[in-house]
């Protein structure tokens, strides 16, 4: 009863004195991290997106605003949509690739007993390690003449395939370095999920007669794993839609704009050709495309079951 | 009307079966008959179909062991077709572990297993004519109760292009088995009253709901042998006893083998036909409820059946081979050597309580100071010291009447007399196995008491 009374009499105490300050004292806590916030986050973002409708490039002194021409150039420019194809066929191939098959050697790798450390650490090196650093040992690698993957080719008594040259070959290559850097940690996200799937769950599905891999797969596993593959397609896709190391150390967009990504144009729009105005333009439509990804696992996240 | 029923359900085959023996778990019987056997015994070919639906059980020898610890030894354990048999035992005796083996869950180090008179030892668990209530229910959380209920159906009557999803149902001529499965469906949520669930996922049950699906989904295989593990632990008390008379019911109507697990004695003494005590993996004692409760076979038995427990007193076999309790003879004799130590067990029950103002009559008449009481309602719990003997705790229950008659006969509050019949005694030799005992010629009953 005291205590009661000693707390009432504490917030009357409290609320006098805030009013005679006229700030409350939350907002006061709260301001160190919002003006971090802002200064790191919000303040770019408001600059990038005021840029956007100016024609400014990097070091001019004098610049103007020109409304949304940089948005109806970047509709018509044809290098931009080109690009925006490219990246999107180079998610879609990575995505799937590095989802289906880290759920794949999740499972395997689930199974096995005390190798499973050592498997999670080999699969999982590629994501630890840096993408342009392996990038060119991967040009090495599928280089047409002396790289290992078409000496093998050739000793199978295949035509060697020039992996990064044929335009229709070269985003998949570069697609199948993406899955490679990506799976293992699509994996150790699935192993996380199946560690939370209960073995009861198993045995009542061998019981009732889903003791095969597929049954398993399909009516226990996967269903279970809803949420994980929600989260990993979504955080893949966004990933996915970054490539920039791979196209920037080994194919430059090339050849014949093939492998031309939107961050990959970017980076030359604003460092290249220093178009300050339309790299910002290009930024927001890459901002609005990642919100909309990330909008999409809300509200996916929905329909799925979550134990 | 109903032998109609029962026959139209079997179609043409009702008339051309005969008592053959199952060999194939996919041939099903319609429990559904079963059902109607209860309400009109009359019928006779249904009846027989009840016979073939339950399937007996046969382990023996099953050895199992995990590393250095072996978790069962050589159990031989038989259930009749029908019977409710009870496998119950303290926490880690391997209960739950010989019946995931029994269901192919597990494998046994050595032994067999005959479900139906089959060897089951190289059957997967859905080929072994069983079904299986889990602690936790298992049920698939991200399927609603219906296809919770059709999944063992499915898995057995569809082929497996046919169960894949999305392209499964482009397969042509399911149409009437996902029906067969569907009306299956209706009539066992039917006959659990959980028809108005079947919509629902199981994070939307509640814990008694979810026990009755995981119910019907045992059920709707018509299984020979129903294995629960302790599927009343997750329910709350008041529940627990009402779902307790539910499965007892639905065993008889069912007519059918059920083995089930519990670490809980009161259910194991209320549902079973049957009990298998198990302890530190081994068999202890199979028996009836009231066999069990009369006569433990041994002394971890006695102490784990009963409730508040048995009380163990020492003693000893005396020269002439009486037992002698606290120094005294007690007209009690066995065939053990004489100066061995032994235990005499006696049940709250059977010891008296009277009055500190009652005259001094049998010799057995103790001193006692009062512990502690527990009063419930009925009938009252009293936790004692004997006082000079070494200050032994006893406990004793009486009928609540017995007890106010005690108390109004006066005197200290916190003493009374306690009274011993040696003819109940319960005498474990120095192993701890029951012996055999005989009351004396000359032994006399406990005056004061009777």
């Amino acid at each position: 009863m005291s205590a009661f009374a000693t707390s009432g009499d504490f917030s009357e105490d409290h609320r006098v004195r805030q009013k005679a300050d006229g700030i409350n004292t939350a907002y006061l806590f709260a301001l160190p991290a919002a003006t971090l916030l802002a200064i790191v986050v919000l303040a770019p973002i408001g600059i990038v997106i005021g840029l956007s409708f100016s024609d400014y490039s990097l070091g001019a002194t004098d610049w103007s605003l020109v409304g949304i021409r940089n948005y109806a150039n970047l509709a018509h420019d044809r290098s931009f949509l080109n690009a925006l194809s490219n990246t999107a066929l180079y998610v879609f191939v990575v995505v799937s690739g590095s989802v289906l098959l880290g759920l794949l050697l999740a499972i395997l790798v689930h199974g096995t007993g005390r190798m499973r450390r050592v498997y999670e650490v080999i699969f999982f090196l590629p994501v630890a390690s840096t993408l342009v650093a392996l990038g060119l040992v991967w040009k090495f690698m599928l280089h047409s003449r002396v790289g290992p993957v078409n000496e093998l080719i050739a000793a199978l008594g295949f035509q060697r395939i020039d992996f990064f040259n044929n335009p229709s070959i070269a985003v998949f290559a570069l697609a199948a370095i993406g899955v490679w850097h990506l799976v293992g940690f699509n994996m150790i996200l699935f192993l996380a999920g199946l560690t939370g799937i209960p073995r009861d769950l198993y045995q009542a599905a061998a019981v009732d007669g889903a003791d095969g891999f597929w049954d398993r797969l399909f009516r226990v596993t996967w269903p279970m794993l809803g949420p994980t593959t929600i989260f990993v397609t979504i955080t893949s896709t966004i990933t996915a839609f970054q490539v920039f190391d791979t196209v920037a150390v080994i194919t430059h967009g090339g050849p014949a704009g093939s492998t031309e990504v939107i961050l990959h144009q970017l980076y030359q729009a604003s460092f290249q050709y220093f178009e300050t105005g339309y790299a910002s333009a290009l930024t927001v439509f890459f901002l609005i495309i990642m919100m909309a990804i990330s909008a999409v696992q809300i509200f996916a996240a929905r329909g799925v079951h979550y134990s | 009307m109903r032998s109609s029923a029962c026959r139209g359900r079997r179609g043409g085959k009702s008339l051309s079966h005969r008592v053959e023996r199952r060999s194939n778990s996919k041939r099903r019987k319609n429990p559904y008959c079963v059902i109607q056997v209860i309400k009109n015994s009359t019928m006779e070919t249904c009846i027989k179909e009840s016979d073939m639906t339950r399937s007996a059980v046969r382990l023996s020898k099953i050895e199992k062991g995990y590393g250095a610890s072996q978790v069962l030894r050589n159990i031989d354990l038989t259930v009749e077709a029908g019977e409710f048999m009870t496998l119950v035992g303290p926490s880690g005796c391997g209960k739950s572990t010989l019946l995931k083996i029994l269901a192919g869950l597990d494998q046994p180090d050595a032994g067999s297993i005959e479900i139906g008179g089959e060897l089951a030892n190289r059957l997967r668990p859905s080929q072994r004519d069983i079904a299986m209530v889990f602690q936790s229910y298992a049920l698939y959380p991200h399927m609603r109760v219906r296809d919770n209920l059709a999944m063992p159906l499915i898995m057995a009557n569809l082929p497996f292009v046919a169960r894949m999803p999305v392209i499964g149902h482009l397969v042509p001529g399911m149409s009437a088995r996902r029906r067969q499965i569907g009306s299956t469906i209706g009539e066992v949520a039917k006959s659990l009253g959980i028809e108005a669930l079947l919509e629902r996922k199981p994070s939307e049950l509640s814990g008694g709901q979810r026990q009755r699906v995981a119910l019907g989904r045992a059920m709707v295989r018509q299984p020979g042998v129903f294995l629960m593990d302790e599927p009343l632990s997750n329910l709350d008390a008041a529940l627990r006893t009402q779902v307790r008379t539910e499965l007892v019911e639905l065993q008889r109507r069912l007519n059918a083998t059920f083995l089930y697990v519990t670490h809980d004695q009161v259910e194991a003494m209320t549902m079973s036909g049957r009990i298998a005590v198990m302890m530190d993996g081994a068999l202890v004692q199979v028996a009836t409820p009231a066999e069990i409760y009369a006569a433990p076979a041994d002394i971890r038995v006695a102490r784990f059946i009963g409730s508040p427990p048995i009380n163990i007193l020492p003693a000893q076999i005396g020269e002439r081979g009486d037992i002698r309790l606290f120094g005294e003879s007690q007209k009690l004799r066995t065939d053990l050597t004489p100066g061995e130590r032994i235990q005499i067990g006696i049940r709250p029950e059977d010891v008296a309580v009277v009055a500190q103002t009652q005259p001094l009559g049998a010799s057995s008449l103790k001193h006692a100071r009062i512990r502690l009481i527990e009063n419930l309602g009925n009938e009252v719990i009293i936790h004692l010291i004997l006082t000079g003997d070494g200050q032994v705790p006893v406990t004793a229950r009486l009928p609540q009447r017995d007890w106010a008659e005690v108390r109004a006969s006066g005197g200290d509050p916190d003493l009374v007399r306690v009274g011993l019949w040696p003819e109940r005694f319960l005498v474990f030799d120095g192993a701890g196995r029951l012996a055999r005992s005989e009351k004396l010629r000359d032994a006399a009953r406990l005056e004061a008491v009777s």
